[in-house]
């Protein structure tokens, strides 16, 4: 069964089709990759799926029921978003900042329950952050924040991950960290959908790939079908004489 | 949050509201205290009784609804440098006020400065939120509160201007400067719901502006309305600050100063920082007042919202230097 369904899905932003007669479905237990250029829509398509905008046209239907009608705190438990170039206005604790994950599960002027803190702890854990906790946010490098921002989405434990760029910015060594964690969620049953640049990456850890150019996808599948020779010439303007592999590199030491 | 800060507060407040109490060119002792609600008063008691102790009361309310706005205002606009005077609330509020003073109506009905000053408060909250439009984000809506305060500015130096005569003018002059000399039990009365009202709604935000931490979209996301957060945020904040620029004037800079002192015994979590802030602040309020009645010489006021610029003038000035280069 499907988790998350777009059906001729289309969407402007100003004079742009950001997204155009987009249809595309997502199962649980796999890792999908948005792969295209900068503005093919993929953070677009992102932010649809969370239900932060809504399409002119089409319809999303989280868990076979139409997104539009979910009360705000519902959907919020049902699906986690990670945004791009995410950081905090304060230089809070790591740990308040992964408590946030637990907003949609809070009662007002109500304290974190027993299950909020395991649920805190568990993602700290699963991004190997615990060390970390009592640390303020300022203080901490850009691949640390990244993985606190990542827990942060985890604390909420939806079953549907997207995740908008997570590993933009990051070293080689963060990236695959990353890769890890958001692997290892699909393989705790979550349905992760995430954005990225490095075709590598996604060659390596996705299940399918959804390949995007000026709002529609344009191809799908496997990463390897999907990203064939006339796509990656077509969509992304490059060559790949010895043929697409998956990242050479390996984490030297298991950080997970 | 630290276990000490919320009693510590209220030991301030409780300290700052017996200073200004006691403090004052009349003695008044602890026998006072007693007497009060006696049948047959002494003049302490009487000036205890009707001057002190509703100018204390009402200082420690308009204190906590300007520490508690701060507090809501910078968590929701992510920025330290907010305040209740940038949404454009405390000027609306004055040149209401003022429109009063100008046109006499305070002598055809005793509440008509209050009130107007409330209306307008009202009036400016709407007219922020239709500029900024329902769904504008925290610069938008920074810029909208800016073009309010200007207007209401403008409008005020106006009726300056066309001050019919130097008394007239005088009169306005002073409103402006913010002062307690005038609290009585009817101020009281009027404000108390006011701001009280104002209080609850600001204590609403919390949760959401603590999800704000992480930016408009993560707190989309998590479920919080922010359209609904924006109308209780402002309308909280009209009310508490309405409600205390209506019977006191303007008195800045206590909810910029108030909520970034207590920042770091809440671990920086904004929605942590609201109460704090609303007892910092009544603590905070209290005692400039009774400064300003200890420095005061005979025929001299020095009047509070003068003595909170200039202590808050410089502090502001030090919080730009101190942020970082990069702070957004």
């Amino acid at each position: 069964m499907n988790i998350i369904e777009l059906e001729a899905v289309s969407l402007r932003l100003g004079q742009t089709q950001a997204l155009d007669a987009v249809s595309a479905s997502f199962r649980p237990g796999e890792v999908t990759a948005l792969l295209g250029p900068n503005g093919a829509g993929k953070s677009t398509l992102l932010r649809v799926l969370a239900g932060l905008i809504r399409p002119d046209a089409g319809t999303v239907r989280l868990d076979e029921q139409d997104l539009a009608a979910f009360d705000d705190r519902a959907r919020a438990r049902q699906i986690a978003y990670l945004p791009p170039d995410g950081r905090s206005a304060w230089p809070m604790p790591v740990e308040r900042i992964v408590a946030l994950g637990r907003v949609p599960f809070l009662k007002p002027l109500r304290q974190l329950a027993k299950e909020d803190e395991q649920a805190i702890q568990t993602a700290l854990e699963r991004t190997g952050m615990h060390a970390f906790e009592g640390r303020g946010f300022d203080t901490l490098s850009s691949g640390e924040k990244a993985r606190i921002l990542l827990a942060r989405t985890l604390a909420g434990e939806a079953p549907l991950l997207l995740l908008d760029e997570p590993t933009a910015a990051l070293d080689p060594q963060h990236q695959l960290q990353v890769m890890e964690i958001a692997r290892g969620e699909a393989e705790r049953g979550a349905s992760v959908i995430l954005s990225v640049h490095a075709l590598e990456l996604a060659v390596r850890y996705a299940d399918r790939v959804l390949v995007m150019n000026e709002g529609r996808i344009y191809s799908e599948g496997r990463p390897l079908e999907a990203l064939n020779e006339a796509v990656l010439r077509d969509v992304f303007g490059v060559i790949a004489p010895d043929g697409l592999k998956p990242s050479g590199f390996e984490l030297a030491v298991e950080a997970i | 949050m630290k276990p000490f800060l919320i009693p510590g507060l209220i030991l301030a407040c409780v300290l700052a509201g017996l200073a200004g109490l006691f403090a004052g060119d009349a003695r008044i002792g602890f026998s006072d205290l007693l007497a009060l609600g006696s049948e047959t008063p002494e003049l302490s008691t009487l000036i205890l009784s009707e001057l002190r102790l509703p100018r204390t009361l009402l200082g420690l309310l308009i204190g906590a609804g300007l520490g508690a706005s701060g507090a809501v205002l910078q968590g929701y606009f992510r920025n330290p440098l907010a305040d209740p005077g940038i949404v454009g609330v405390s000027s609306s509020a004055g040149l209401g006020a003022v429109l009063a003073l100008y046109f006499g109506w305070a002598t055809v009905f005793g509440f008509a400065v209050p009130i107007a000053a409330v209306i307008a408060a009202m009036i400016g909250a709407v007219l922020l939120l239709l500029l900024a439009g329902r769904r504008a984000g925290a610069t938008t809506l920074i810029l909208a509160g800016v073009a309010v305060s200007a207007a209401a500015g403008a409008l005020t130096a106006l009726i300056m201007n066309m001050a019919p005569n130097p008394w007239a003018l005088a009169e306005i002059a002073y409103w402006l400067m913010g002062s307690l000399n005038d609290a009585s039990w009817t101020e009281l009365r009027f404000a108390a719901p006011l701001i009280g009202s104002g209080l609850i709604l600001l204590i609403l935000c919390r949760g959401g502006i603590e999800a704000l931490s992480l930016g408009e979209e993560t707190a989309l996301s998590l479920g919080i309305h922010l359209g609904r957060l924006r109308i209780i945020m402002v309308a909280g904040t009209a009310l508490a600050v309405g409600g205390g620029v209506a019977v006191a004037g303007a008195i800045g800079f206590i909810g910029l100063v108030v909520p970034h002192l207590l920042r770091g015994f809440v671990e920086h979590r904004p929605g942590l920082l609201v109460l704090p802030s609303a007892l910092g602040g009544a603590a905070l309020l209290s005692a400039a007042d009774t400064a300003t009645r200890l420095i005061s010489g005979p025929g001299i006021p020095l009047y509070l919202g003068v003595l909170t610029a200039l202590i808050g003038a410089p502090f502001f000035l030090w919080l730009i230097r101190s942020l970082p280069r990069s702070a957004p």
